[in-house]
């Protein structure tokens, strides 16, 4: 098998743990997301197996080789990196022969492999310019160029589109996908952005604190989180997590208000998760006192209370409902997800 | 009130720079074009003929190529020994801090207290280094009797002074060259040396092309080292053009020959960064 494997990787600085046994198979042509939020220990991960980072523990193999201590020359990778890091002196033509250039490749091959990426990347016309005089998107599209030219067995991404704004971010999205399709390579993309996680991966890994949380295809991880950091981290907006008791068939939200409980589980109190598009209006159901009102054209968010819980519930646009109303939300017993409380783990339904 | 602040700093600054500064350098100037034998004698206008006498001389030449030799060799040493000891003060290691802290005493040290050490260390008799020398049983060096020897120590004394000005403002400028790059060389493949070559140097040019305008007009216009070692001798071997510009104005009381050597010296300074300056332009700041 091609691609990677990552054994157990492990980082500790002194007594600090910073990345805890990662256990990942990634294959040939797979697009694997590293997704969690800042200090997670995703980048470190990225930069273990880069060989950025020394690896405290475990093993790596790539393209079925062990390079657990090997240079990051000698591990067949490419990365590209948060701030670009082009080198500002040189053309860009020479950034991106420069990993050839050290490799010993031959001046015409190289020409030739950079004006191929070049071309892909639709890059040619800014071949003779330096880094400076590029705007950060383009800056964006020669790392990649870079990375593309190495031809390696394994592409490595540490949050490249965290720079840009919000539209170019969307749109090189895209074109990391279609890429990463046409070159048919493994691919670990770093990003706290869980939108690029969804829309990207093949497979998100989650991680928090340096401990994987759950590795999943995105519907898996949106449809069965793990547990409710999983749950709360996937997803905009964010799922509504509540306390509840479970009493008579019937969860029990507090202040008189209850829905009905999924079948299955056996426990006394549990937290209650419940996406926001999972609600709707309905005629009789929970009662919910409307506090603020998102237009987002297609969708509404309204936001406010059922007893004294906070919640957030979207919908198709509704323009008739504003702050102060008080309107019914009903939901599926399919869409309720149900955590344990201390350990936050999920509790399975009967259907799983 | 606003509205005069800044013409008032620039008339306080424009006074101090015409009083300070132009004043004495257009009056030593003029000086040159006066025959004065002594300082308190009336000067009586020659034109250019102290200029005639003086490149007509064999020892304006001497004194001009001892400079050059003096300030190109100390420059290139500083700059080659201050990079090497950044590189080094740049790496991780257990009392860093420290050295960086003892790598910068010699700059803080006045001229003449180091050179009246190193007089006493070569001293023949007693030196430390003379002694040791003797028992490592190699030969005596005259560090200042034989011409190649004094502008050895000249060049030592001078090196060991000044590295340090290279070293720490290279280190600084070590620091501010960012991680990503050195991390995006290792993937691509360049080792240590190619990292310094493709890297750190083209990085740190514009910090570089200061350091060596400075130190190399500093170089040429310093007269202490030499003047308390050697004071231009043995026959002149030492001698540049701020000793000669010295000792004929203050010596041998000839003002005007003096202040003419001073003016060509200035001159010859200024083709030179001209020049310095078309073969390195500052970089635009990006």
């Amino acid at each position: 098998m091609a691609g990677a494997s990552l054994k157990k990787l492990r980082k500790t600085y002194g007594n600090v743990i910073a990345v805890e046994g990662v256990d990942l198979e990634i294959s040939d042509g797979e697009l694997i997301v590293l997704l969690g939020p800042s200090g997670c220990g995703k980048s470190t991960t990225l930069r273990m197996v880069a060989g950025l980072e020394s690896i405290s523990s475990g093993q790596l193999l790539i393209d079925d080789r062990d390079v657990t201590k090997l240079e990051p020359k000698d591990r067949d990778i490419a990365m590209v990196f948060q701030n670009y890091a082009l080198y500002p002196h040189k053309t860009i033509r020479a950034n991106m022969a420069f990993g050839l250039k050290m490799r010993g490749m031959e001046a015409g091959e190289a020409s030739r492999c950079v004006n191929e990426a070049a071309e892909m990347l639709d890059i040619t016309h800014l071949l003779d310019r330096k880094p400076g005089q590029l705007s950060g998107g383009q800056m964006q599209r020669v790392a990649l160029g870079r990375a593309l030219v190495r031809d390696p067995a394994i592409f490595l991404l540490d949050e490249p589109l965290s720079n840009l704004d919000a539209k170019l971010r969307a749109r090189m999205r895209e074109e990391i996908a279609l890429l990463q399709r046409r070159i048919g390579k493994a691919m670990l993309y770093v990003t706290h952005d869980q939108t690029e996680a969804m829309t990207l991966a093949d497979r998100i890994v989650i991680m928090r604190d340096g401990q994987v949380q759950q590795i999943g295809s995105p519907l898996e991880v949106y449809d069965r989180p793990a547990n409710a950091f999983v749950a709360g981290f996937i997803g905009s907006p964010e799922m509504n997590l509540l306390a509840a008791e479970i009493s008579g068939g019937r969860l029990i939200l507090g202040d008189g208000v209850s829905m009905s409980a999924p079948e299955g589980p056996n426990l006394k109190s549990v937290t209650v998760g419940i996406r926001p598009e999972a609600l709707e209006p309905a005629s009789e159901g929970l009662p919910f006192s409307i506090q603020g009102v998102e237009q987002l054209g297609s969708q509404t968010l309204f936001i406010g209370q059922v007893g004294n819980h906070r919640l957030r519930a979207m919908t198709g646009r509704q323009d008739n409902i504003s702050v102060g109303d008080t309107i019914s939300l009903k939901t599926s017993p399919s869409s309720i997800h149900l955590f344990e409380n201390e350990s936050g783990m999920r509790i399975r339904n009967n259907e799983e | 009130m606003t509205r005069w602040l800044l013409p008032g700093f620039l008339t306080v600054g424009a006074i101090a720079t015409l009083v300070l500064i132009v004043g004495p350098a257009l009056y030593a100037v003029s000086l040159s074009f006066y025959d004065i034998p002594s300082l308190t004698s009336d000067p009586v206008w020659v034109g250019l003929n102290k200029y005639a006498v003086v490149l007509s001389s064999g020892e304006f030449w001497n004194a001009m190529w001892n400079g050059i030799v003096y300030a190109g060799l100390t420059i290139i040493l500083q700059v080659v020994l201050g990079i090497g000891f950044a590189l080094i003060l740049n790496q991780k290691f257990v009392g860093r801090s420290l050295l960086r802290g003892l790598t910068f005493l010699p700059y803080l040290l006045p001229t003449v207290i180091a050179v009246l050490t190193f007089k006493w260390m070569v001293d023949g008799s007693f030196g430390i280094i003379t002694i040791l020398m003797h028992e490592w049983g190699l030969p005596a060096v005259n560090w200042f009797e034989t011409e190649a020897a004094s502008m050895f120590s000249v060049i030592l004394i001078s090196v060991w002074l000044w590295t340090p000005f290279v070293t720490t403002t290279f280190l600084a400028g070590l620091q501010t060259v960012p991680v990503q790059l050195y991390e995006a060389a290792r993937v691509d493949g360049a080792g240590p040396i190619r990292q310094f070559f493709h890297i750190t140097l083209p990085m740190l040019r514009p910090i570089l092309t200061v350091i060596v305008l400075l130190r190399g007009v500093w170089m040429f216009n310093k007269l202490d080292v030499i003047w308390l070692t050697t004071g231009g001798g043995p026959l002149g071997a030492t001698e540049h053009l701020p000793v000669l510009s010295y000792r004929k104005a203050f010596a041998l009381f000839d003002i005007g020959s003096g202040a003419a050597i001073a003016t060509l010296s200035f001159l010859v300074l200024m083709i030179a960064v001209t020049l310095y300056f078309r073969a390195f332009p500052m970089e635009e700041v990006k």
